[in-house]
């Protein structure tokens, strides 16, 4: 029996059968669509899992921070084993393998003046060349560049921190802040001054930072160099040795310094980092990156889609026996006619491939049809829930459930799968039927 | 070639004249004992017979007799108890369940007592059934199912269903179904069972006529005394035993039946 005649007659055997196939068809499309729709979630968690990881930084990026313990004067050089974090470790960092760049950073505390209004924000100094690779999303304007006039990047909540000191509420009516046109003044100490102030330094905003990326919405970014030739100045003026900064001249020669107390290493792929990470750490640094937390929300969502995916199964396991069912009744029905069949002529693997192919069709139509019914079921929890996630505007609008190719095809092979499997008994029952039992039975 | 010894001389001596053709069906000392439970039920003791090329053998009996029994085991629809039936040389009998659908689909045609049309599908469809198996192409086996449609006298039912359609007819599409492969062989049990004496008279007639045309061999069970009429040999049998075997010349046949048969035709 040619495969054209099989399929016609199969397709036929079903349609003359239409209210059982089609009440079989129902729980292969509802077993699927529930496996699909819970693998779907999974998926959809995974996908969330990287988008929030991605707002806290870049998966290629490692942090280094400098070593709180070891940064108590010990009179030697660095000869002694004690790290630090300067520029010979950028060079050091930037030799290894797979290591884009490194940038350092560093804190300095600041008091920033807005005509009436202060604030105590820190400026972050940075190389402002290499601040220039690192990708850092804006909601407005450009990045600073080193050759302007005091020009500083500045963070999307930064302009927030300001009160009016003279006020008796003073943090109760937050100051709007026009970044780009107010004259902001800034003074490189976090001293509080009585009274009569010392005369600061006119920065000048190029751009404010996304509210998204939390690494930069905080501070203010200002060059390294430009920042220290200001505060250097600033120190010769009003004659005061900071206490705070660790950049006196006084001490600069004597003890190893951290030059940045923050440095970020960009690898050039997420498959590098933790090799990259591990071999920071054996320097004697300490290192993060995101990939630990990868890692765990991947762990972690996994056994989240095998609970969800086992959900599914059983449903598709219970429509399985179904279609296993409806192939038992239906040799029953036709016994007869399997009888007839035999007699005239059909060899055994006919009538096999005739059962078998009809318990696939069910499964593939089932599966197709499921699949029909997932996409329809993820775009409902999509826009459901991320409606309900909008008016908190943390998440935004993302994926909770979703579909990719691989997923629908996989869907409908493994139902039509599900279906020759759960036809093969049946078939196989078919062709052991005797022929003359059969054509007896009036 | 003729190993019947059991036979009286009488037939063994018509038989004789056959010598020069093939035997196509032997049956050798074949047995068949059902048991239910610790009952035996011997429904053939002891049969042996050979059935020629281009013969039409009716095996003729009262009910219970173990016709169909025979029938069935000719068929290979059924294992015997004891004995060998031999298809053309092949010992049916030893074959498996895959070899045996592979030989029938060769070289068996089967026609049944209530005709066992596949009711979902037309006259036409019926007729092509088995050359879907030998995987003839649709425009082909439809070509050949008319013609043999047309031969049993239904060119104007090829859209009918079995249920739109009446006995005698479905018989006839039934007939059809049997020949449409041309096998050399094809079995009848009862084939007239359902029908009325005009239209059995009408079936026998369509047989007799079809098998002739290339000497194809017919066996046929029945009951029917006038069934028996067409054959040119006549196996009685009774309780699982053959009591004679009455041979006649083919001429004889067509003389007597089918010339007057024609020349009275009134289709219906
Ligand atoms: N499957 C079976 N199990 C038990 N006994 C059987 C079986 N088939 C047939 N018999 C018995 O074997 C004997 C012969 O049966 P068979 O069907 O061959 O008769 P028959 O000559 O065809 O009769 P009829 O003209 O009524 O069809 C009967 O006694 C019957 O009861
Ligand atoms: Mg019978």
């Amino acid at each position: 029996m040619s495969s054209i005649d099989l399929a016609l007659m199969g397709i036929k055997n079903l349609f003359r059968r239409k209210a059982r196939t089609v009440l079989t068809v129902l729980g292969v499309i509802i077993g699927t669509a529930s496996i699909v729709v819970m693998v779907s979630l999974g998926l959809g968690m995974n996908k969330a899992f990287e988008q929030q990881l991605s707002e806290y930084g870049s998966l290629t990026m490692i942090d280094i921070y400098a070593n709180q313990y070891r940064m108590e004067p010990v009179g030697g050089s660095s000869s002694d084993g004690q790290v630090v974090l300067d520029d010979s470790t950028i060079d050091t960092i930037e030799a290894l393998d797979h290591v884009e760049f490194v940038i350092g950073f560093k804190r300095f505390e600041s008091k920033i003046y807005v005509g009436k209004y202060e604030s105590y924000t820190n400026i972050k100094a940075v190389d402002f060349d290499k601040l220039a690779q690192m990708d850092i999303k804006l909601s407005e304007g450009i990045l600073p560049s080193k050759d302007g006039n005091n020009e500083v990047l500045f963070g999307f909540y930064a302009k927030q921190n300001f009160y009016d000191p003279k006020s008796r509420n003073p943090y109760g009516n937050p100051p709007v802040i026009d970044v780009f046109n107010d004259k902001i003044e800034m003074l490189p100490t976090s001293m509080y001054f009585e009274g009569k102030r010392p005369k600061g330094f006119i920065i000048n905003p190029t751009g404010i930072t996304s509210e998204t990326d939390y690494n930069y919405s905080w501070d203010i970014f200002m060059d390294y160099d430009t920042f220290l030739r200001l505060k250097e100045d600033y120190d010769r003026k009003n004659k005061t040795t900071s206490n705070d900064g660790n950049t006196g001249k006084g001490r600069n020669n004597k003890t190893p310094e951290n030059k940045y107390d923050e440095m970020k290493v960009s690898v050039s792929d997420i498959k590098y980092v933790q090799d990259v990470q591990d071999q920071i750490k054996a320097m004697g640094f300490e290192a993060y990156s995101l990939t630990d937390a990868l890692e765990n929300m991947k762990q972690t969502s996994g056994l989240i889609q095998t609970v969800l995916g086992g959900i599914g199964a059983v449903s598709l396991f219970v429509a399985a026996i179904g279609i296993t069912n409806t192939m038992v009744m239906s040799i029953y029905e036709r016994t007869k006619e399997i009888g007839v069949m035999k007699v005239i002529g059909a060899q055994l693997k006919d009538i096999k491939r005739l059962f078998l192919f009809e318990a696939a069709m069910i499964g593939l139509i089932g599966g197709i049809f499921g699949i029909g019914i997932s996409y329809g079921i993820s775009v409902l929890i999509n826009s459901v829930l991320s409606g309900m996630n909008g008016s908190s505007g943390y998440y935004g609008p993302q994926l909770l459930s979703d579909i990719p190719l691989w997923l629908s095809l996989s869907g409908m092979g493994f139902s039509t799968f599900i279906g020759l499997v759960a036809g093969y008994y049946p078939a196989v029952r078919a062709t052991k039927l005797s022929a003359l039992e059969a054509i007896r039975t009036e | 070639m003729i190993e019947n010894s059991d036979v009286s001389d009488a037939v063994q001596a018509v038989q004789d004249v056959k010598e020069v053709k093939d035997v196509v069906i032997s049956v050798n000392d074949l047995r068949k004992v059902y048991r239910i439970g610790t009952e035996k039920v011997v429904a053939l003791n002891k049969i042996n017979l050979s059935i020629y090329r281009g013969e039409i053998c009716c095996i003729l009996g009262t009910s219970g007799s173990g016709k169909s029994t025979l029938l069935n085991m000719m068929a290979g629809l059924e294992k015997p108890t004891k004995g060998s039936i031999l298809i053309k040389g092949k010992a049916i009998d030893q074959m498996s369940e895959k070899h045996l659908a592979k030989f029938r689909q060769k070289h068996i045609g089967f026609i049944f007592q209530s005709y066992n049309l596949l009711s979902a599908l037309t006259a036409l469809e019926n007729v092509a059934m088995p050359l879907i198996f030998r995987r003839i192409k649709k425009v082909k086996r439809e070509k050949i199912a008319k013609k043999y449609l047309k031969l049993v006298g239904l060119s104007d039912r090829y859209k009918h269903k079995p249920n739109q359609m009446s006995g005698g007819q479905q018989q006839r599409v039934g007939i059809a179904r049997a020949f449409v492969g041309a096998p050399e062989i094809i079995f009848a049990d009862e084939p007239t069972g359902n029908l009325d004496t005009k239209t059995s008279i009408e079936v026998m007639h369509i047989m007799w006529k079809m098998a002739r045309e290339k000497m194809q061999t017919i066996v046929i069970v029945t009951h029917d005394p006038e069934v028996a009429l067409y054959a040119d040999k006549v196996v009685h049998i009774r309780d699982g035993d053959i009591q004679s075997v009455e041979q006649r010349s083919v001429d004889d046949v067509y003389e007597k039946f089918i010339k007057p048969y024609e020349e009275n035709y009134v289709p219906v």
